[in-house]
This record gives structure tokens, sequence and C-alpha cells, in this order.
């Protein structure tokens, strides 16, 4: 049965923090220190020589509240504008539209981002079971210890010793880069094995952050699990323990899987750190340039894409939750 | 004279199924009961059968879908927060689980306490304490007060909670299953206690047990309920002796008497 | 016997009020994994508090060799602004345990009010605050972060570590009321909280006599929760440069290394020192939350622990 009550809620609670965002992204500029609107005129009369192109008026007006119109027509323009994938020209990258800009840096984030909350999310539940299956044993200890560690080292200093140590002093990963230059943008071979040797460091130093609170949390959900009635009954029926294992395992996993849609937000953090430091083309590079030239439209439209996204990513776990959790399908809660 | 009366009384739960799909769970259908002052009567019916969303709605835990609740021939159906807090104060109720009635990071003393604190006891509150856990026969008082629930037998918490109850000073005691989760040898201890606290105190009590066996001990009047509904009320030993539904005849048949063997 | 029973109680009572102050110490100590973390914390303290007075250099002079490594003057060399990184580490260290503080104490209390005010509210009350917080959760906190950081830019001298605090605080606080939120809804439901509603007891008193005390261990695990995500914030707000990096602490180390690329030029000595003591505090937070939480949660105790049968922990009797 398709939980359709689930869904159609979320769906509703999404689109709500949708337009939230997006009118959120509206204000920022206008509630920000500094006028952006004038430093982001300033910037384009620079960039143009001295003259300034209509188009770019027409920007100013619709995203900086420069023009005398009042609030609402100008929200409305912006909703217009959005609604056209208008978000601007960027400053830094002038004269790139925002939008273009964001169409070329988004597929890399995400490819960072899935791959590596999936592989993590993965691994770091099979390690948290196996701690909490030989609990109080070393063992335990050392996942446990591993998993201490790693969540509580820095991340971006994790991440400059990787770059030291694998691509600057010995050379086997790439200085930076999400391809090499010879190779032919396409779903061809040479490509995919290039793109997939350039994220390699990335991604792993983000597993290697990231794990360590699914360790944990896993070790947490199946002690209690190992330890219920009917894990008892079920070893009194004489079943071998690796199916009890995999019982306590199955229940455990649930309340992991909210903290799943959860942890986007987190792992979105983390990736646009770490590619800043992996000189990797996504999102957080560029975001990194924004701020330091005060490119605010650039700015404002990576803010915008990497909420939605977000949303996107939590709404479809939602979905597929509603489908795991028999909970969920009988109430409709 | 009645004292607590329902006309009509109804509690439907809705749980939903779907968008449009949804199923009502009828807990309480028209259920007319009364209590009349000093009076001590029972509401047996198995497991499921209601027992426990009366007492909740009777004390206002649930409100009520349909029907009306007279307290004092008054109807105090649409009672709000603050008058449902004056009208509390009239009546208290029994839990089920005395290891869960109890609140685990108090002492006793704190148990009996706040609830005279909350009415403004004039007297002194120290000296009332102890009356209280005599009540209750805790001897000596000075030896139970400063113990938490956790070092406590169940027949003790529960009457450490009887004793909170009676600190309120209520006029009717609502004891939802008293002794379901006591060991057999000390039911009788506390079934003799309510009835010896309704005399002194002229108290009106509804117990409500699944078991008819003490029913038939402390009780004057009984009331059976099966799938919400009163099936049959009347004096509980006729009622024992004579059933009339057929219910009502299944449940005594099932009730475990020593001297039957299957 | 009456009277040697009434002696008994009246010591009862003296030791149940001595009980009351050092509860929390006592229920920290019965749990392996929160008794290192507590040890490594209040060492962490010791070294924050008297660095102020034993750092050998002020870590602010700018006169020494530059990028000298380790000598017996140096312990930990010097960087390349010629600054004693010895000195900085531990100055560093009262700033870096202030805002880690100040962040997890902040944060604990917005999280209880708001998480047990939407658990024991109307459900039309819980769903819109719920709400709230998932929204609090699913932003990405770099965003938040460069957001209401470059908000202080301007006027980060003035403030102090303020700022900072605030916006970890922002950031950090949705986390706790997610947790509280939920355990207040299933203790909400608990006969003894009825018992009180039933007897009069109004919701506040429900609320500051029981459901606190309750939550207690979930309270103090929350706090070394939020303090970790403070002191790791910490680092993250000034590697973004939002932060005040005129101050020294363990953050803004980082910052100066990895801005001046320390790590390429082989300064080991200034970057990895600030690494390892900000992750030796966070670690003492990860055990310390961790143990709470097995103090919460006594399933995933030791089976052998005999000390909760005599009374000190929070113990529910169901669940």
């Amino acid at each position: 049965m398709i939980p359709y009550k689930y869904i159609f809620k979320k769906s509703i609670a999404f689109l709500v923090v949708l337009y939230g965002a997006i009118t959120l992204n509206f204000l920022l500029p206008r509630l920000l220190p500094g006028n952006p609107a004038e430093i982001v005129y300033l910037a384009i009369i620079k960039q143009g020589g001295g003259s300034i192109n209509p188009i770019y008026v027409h920007q100013l007006e619709s995203e900086y509240g420069i023009s005398n119109a009042p609030m609402y027509s100008q929200y409305f323009q912006y909703l217009i504008d959005l609604l056209h994938g208008n978000l601007g020209v960027s400053i830094a990258f002038f004269p790139d539209p925002v939008s273009s800009i964001l169409a070329g840096a988004l597929p890399w984030t995400l490819y960072l981002v899935i791959t590596s909350i999936v592989i993590s999310f993965f691994i770091g539940n099979r390690l948290g079971r196996y701690a909490g299956i030989n609990r109080n044993t070393f063992k335990d200890l050392f996942v446990d210890l591993f998993s201490m560690f790693m969540a509580s080292f820095p991340a971006f200093v994790l991440a400059f010793i990787m770059l030291d140590i694998f691509s600057v002093d010995s050379g086997i990963f790439p200085l930076g880069g999400a391809y090499s230059s010879s190779v032919n943008i396409g779903f061809n071979l040479p490509f995919i094995i290039s793109a997939v040797y350039h994220s390699f460091l990335p991604i792993l130093t983000i597993i290697l952050t990231s794990i360590g609170g699914w360790v944990l949390g896993m070790r947490n959900n199946i002690i209690p699990n190992v330890n219920s009635d009917f894990i008892t009954f079920s070893q009194n029926l004489g079943l071998k323990k690796e199916q009890i294992n995999r019982i306590a395992y199955r229940n455990a996993i649930l309340p992991n899987l909210t903290g799943f849609s959860m942890s986007i937000g987190l792992s979105v953090s983390g990736v646009i750190i770490e590619e800043s430091i992996f000189s990797y083309p996504g999102v957080g590079l560029y975001m990194i340039t924004a701020i330091g030239s005060l490119d605010y439209p650039l700015l404002q439209g990576i803010f915008l894409m990497v909420i939605i996204s977000v949303l996107v990513g939590n709404l479809i776990v939602d979905i597929l939750y509603g489908f795991f959790d028999p909970r969920i399908k009988q109430e409709g809660e | 004279m009645s004292i607590l009366r329902t006309e009509n009384l109804s509690k439907v739960f809705i749980s939903r199924k779907g968008i449009v799909k949804s199923e009502n769970v009828v807990a309480l259908d028209n259920v007319n009961i009364e209590l009349n002052e000093r009076e001590l009567i029972g509401v047996v019916g198995a497991s499921g059968s209601g027992k426990s969303t009366l007492a909740k709605t009777l004390v206002f835990l649930y409100k009520p879908t349909t029907g009306n609740i007279y307290f004092r021939d008054e109807n105090i159906t649409k009672y709000k927060s603050g008058k449902i807090k004056k009208y509390r104060k009239n009546i208290q109720m029994v839990f089920q689980d005395p290891y869960a009635s109890l609140d685990p990071n108090h002492t006793v003393e704190w148990h009996v306490k706040r609830p005279l604190i909350l009415i403004k006891y004039k007297g002194d509150i120290n000296e009332r304490i102890n009356e209280l856990l005599n009540m209750v026969t805790l001897n000596p008082p000075e030896y139970y007060r400063n113990k938490f629930p956790h070092q406590l037998s169940g027949g003790q918490r529960q009457r450490v909670y009887l004793a909170r109850a009676l600190a309120v000073e209520p006029s009717i005691l609502i004891a939802d299953e008293p002794v379901s989760m006591l060991d057999v040898s000390v039911r009788i201890g506390i079934l003799n206690l309510l009835k010896n606290i309704r005399d002194m105190l002229d108290l009106s009590i509804i117990y409500i047990t699944h078991d008819l066996n003490t029913v038939s001990m402390i009780t004057d009047r009984i009331y059976v309920m099966h799938d919400g509904k009163i099936v049959e009320e009347g004096n509980t030993d006729s009622i024992i002796k004579n059933p009339m539904n057929s219910y009502t005849r299944e449940l005594i048949e099932a009730a475990p008497n020593p001297y039957k063997r299957i | 016997m009456n009277h040697d029973l009434f002696k008994n109680s009246t010591v009862n009572g003296v030791s149940f009020k001595f009980n009351k102050i050092i509860k929390p110490l006592k229920i920290l100590l019965t749990n392996n994994k929160a008794k290192v973390g507590f040890i490594i914390l209040a060492g962490m303290i010791i070294f924050g508090v008297l660095g102020q007075f034993f750092a050998p250099y002020n870590p602010n002079r700018y006169e020494f060799v530059r990028s000298m490594p380790p000598s017996y003057s140096h312990l930990l060399g010097t960087t390349v602004y010629g600054q004693d990184v010895f000195s900085q580490l531990f100055y560093g260290a009262a700033p870096t345990l202030l805002v880690g503080f100040s962040v997890g104490i902040i944060g604990t209390f917005i999280s209880i009010f708001v998480g047990i005010s939407a658990g024991f509210a109307s459900e039309r009350i819980n769903n819109i605050v719920t709400g709230i917080i998932n929204i609090f959760l699913i932003i990405p906190g770099v965003l938040l972060i460069m957001l209401f950081g470059s908000y202080f830019l301007g006027i980060h001298q003035s403030l102090g570590y303020l700022p900072t605090i605030l916006i970890l605080v922002i950031t950090g606080w949705a986390f706790g009321a997610r947790t509280f939120r939920s355990i207040t809804l299933s203790i909400a439901k608990r006969d003894f909280i009825l018992s009180s509603m039933l007897i009069g007891e109004s919701r506040l008193g429900i609320i500051f006599r029981q459901i606190i005390r309750a939550i207690f261990p979930v309270i103090i695990s929350n706090f070394f929760f939020t303090a970790m995500y403070g002191t790791m914030g910490l680092t993250f707000v000034e590697y973004l440069g939002v932060g005040n990096l005129l101050q020294v602490n363990w953050g803004t180390m980082l910052y100066w290394a990895i801005n001046n690329e320390a790590y390429l030029t082989g300064l080991w000595w200034w970057i990895l020192p600030p690494s390892f003591m900000i992750s030796i505090l966070m670690f003492s937070f990860i055990l310390l939350n961790f143990g709470m939480d097995e103090i919460g949660n006594p399933s995933l105790r030791r089976f052998n622990s005999k000390k909760n049968k005599k009374g000190d922990l929070n113990e529910h009797p169901e669940n």
C-alpha cells in the first residue's frame, strides 16, 4: 500500500519550507549590513567600464531593491525572475549569469554529497552493528575509539593533511579539479575514471569525518535490540546467531534512517568546506570565492540552490522512509 | 442522592487510515452509571471493554464525545480548564500500575506533600503527612517518608498513591484496577483499606476491575461492561448468583475458582 | 525501636540533601566513559585556567625568529609571524573552552525551553514548533554561519566572543530541541505526570518539578553534545573567516596556520598542536555525551552494574 496521506503531508511541508527559503533569499540582501546593493552597483559599473548595461539595471532593481518600486512589486518581480531561472549576474565571474555557474557546479556537489553520504551510511551502520554485537569487547572498544577520534578531529585539518600526504608529497592523487583536462566530457569511460579518480580523496575525507556519528548511533540503537525480549525469544527458538543479529539490525536501522534525512544538511556543510580545500569545482569552491569578493548575487544563488537540494533530498528520504516503516503505512502519521 | 452520574456518555477514538479512510473505535457507548454518596460500586469487564476509558473520562483526562456528566446534579461536561481543576479536587483516581504512577525522582513525602500545598492545607502539613500515611497503614510514617518509590514494594507504593490521592480530600475516588499488578497476597490488604477509607472518610468509590472475585468482596452494586456498553447492573450478590446477561455468565464462568477443577 | 527509626530518617534526610548537591557528579562517575571524559575535561579546564599564568611568552608578541622548529626555548616552535606556538596554545585554551561551554549552556537552555514546551503543549503548537526545529536542522549550518557571521563582520572587535557564541547557538540549538521534544512527548503520557495533573499541579509546576528532573541525564548529555558543537563550530567560524581573527584561540591558530599553508611548508608544529588539543577536548565531550546517554538509557549499560539498585540513579520503572 502506498502511504498517500504521508506523502501528501510531507509534500505540503516541503512546499511551505521551500516558499520560506525563497522569501528569505529575497529578504537577505535587504537585511545584510554593508549595503550589498551599493557594492553590486559599483562592481557592475566597474566591470562595465564606467557605463552600465540596462540589463544589469533591471537586475539591481529586482534583486536589491535599488529601485523605488514598492516592496511587493519587487517581490513579484523577483518571483517571476526566479521562475525564468534568472538569478542575476555574478560579479566575481562577470559577466557569467549565476544560473549557468550553478548549473556547472551543482552536479559535482551533488555527486560528492550523495556518494559520500551513502557510503558512510552503509559502512558506518555495518561498523556500528559490529561494535554493538561485540559490545564490551576489544573489538567494540577499538571501533568506538576510532569513531570518536574521527568525529572529534577538525574536518578541514584532516582534509589539509590528506591533501598534503596524498597529493602534494606523494602525488598519488591530483591537487584539484573534478576531471583531467585531457578527457572529453561526456558519458565515456576515460571521463568516468578520471572523475572518480579526482573525487576519491575528497570523498574519502568526507566519509572519514562523518562516519563516526553513524557508527556510534548504530551501536547505541542495536544494543537495546540485542537485549530485548524478542531476541531472547528468537534465541530460544534456536535461530542462528547471524539470523538473530540480522533481526536486531533491521530494527535498529529505522531510527538511523530518520537521522539520514537530518544528516543531509550537515553533510552539505562538510562538502562545501572540503570542496574549497580540494579545489573541487563544486558549489563550495564558488561560495568561498563569492565570500572573498562579496559576490552577493552568486552567494544568494548558492544559498537558494543548496537549500532546494537539501529540501528535495529530505523529501525523497522521507518518502522512502514511509515505504520502509510499517507503522507509517498503517497510521499515516 | 447521586454524587456522580453519567447520561449516555460516549467516547469515540478516531484512528486515521489513508487520506479519506478513518476508522472509529467506540470505547464508550451510551454509558449510564450512577454513584451515590458513600457508595462503593464496581465496574467489571474484560480488558478492552472500555473500563479505563470510563475512568479517564470521569476525571477529564479524556473529553467525552457525546453525553453528559453530572456532579452533584450539576452538568460539568462543558467545563474548561479552570473549572476542571476545581472539579478535580472532588475526584481522584488511583492508577493500575503503582510502578508507573509514582515519580521515581521524588520521595514518598513529596508525593503526599504536593497535593497538600496545592489545596492550601491550613493545618500543620508535617502532621498531616504522618496522619495520611498512618491512614493507609504505612507505619511508622517516619520510616517511609524519605523513601523513594523504587525502595518500596508494589503494595506499599499503592498505599503511598492512595495517601497522595486522599491528601486532596476528594469526595469520590476512582480506583482503576488498583490491585491487578500486585501479588495476590497483598491484594486483600489494599481492598480492605479501600473499604475502611470509605467508612472513615465518607468517600464514594468506583472500583474498576476485571476480577469478579475481588469485586464481590467489597462492592455494593456493580455494572458489567462489554464492548463499551453497560450490559448488566444491579446488586452485586444477585448478579453474581443469578446473572441475566449471557456475557456476565461467561465472565463468571471464566473467573478462577479454587474449588473448581477444569 | 521507634526512636531508632526516627533517628535513621533524619540521617537519611541530611544525606538526601547532600545527595542533591553532588548528585550530578555522582551520576557522572558511575559510568566509565563519562569518568574518562570528565577527567580529560577537568585536565583541559586546569590547562586553560593555569595557561594564562604559566605561558612562557606573550602569545601576541611577534618578535621571535620566524618559523622556528620546536626547541628548548620554544617548545612548539614559532609561527611564520614569529609568535611562540606553545604560549598561543596555552592562552588559546581558555577562550576555546569558554566558547564551547557558553554555546553548550545557552544552546541547551534554548533547546530545553523549545523542546519541552513543544512536547508538553497542544498538538497544534507541537506541530508548528517541530516544523521550526526541522527547518533549522535541515538548513546546512555553514550557510547560517556565513549569513550571521557576515552580519557581525564589522563590529567583531568591540563584542569579543559574543557574535561567535550567538552564531553557534543559533545554528546549534535545534539538535537538542528535537531530542527534548520527543522525550517530553513520551514522558507526558506517563501515569505519574497524569497523576500530577489530577492533583492540580500546573503545567509549569509539572515541567519544573518532574519533567526536568526525569530527563536530567539527557539534559547533561545534550549539554556536552552542544558544547562539542560549539567547540567544533568555533573552528569553522574562524576557518571561514567570519570570526574575530585577532583573538588567540585554537580556531584562529588553525586559521592562520592554514592561511599560511603551514601544511605545505612543513610547519607541522603550528597546525598539529591546536588540531590535537581540539580533538582531545571534543573527545572528552563525546565521551561525556555518550556516557550520560548510557546513564539515561539503562539498557545501554553493562549488566553487572550494582549501583543502580542503591537508588542514586534516575531509573524509570518502565522501559
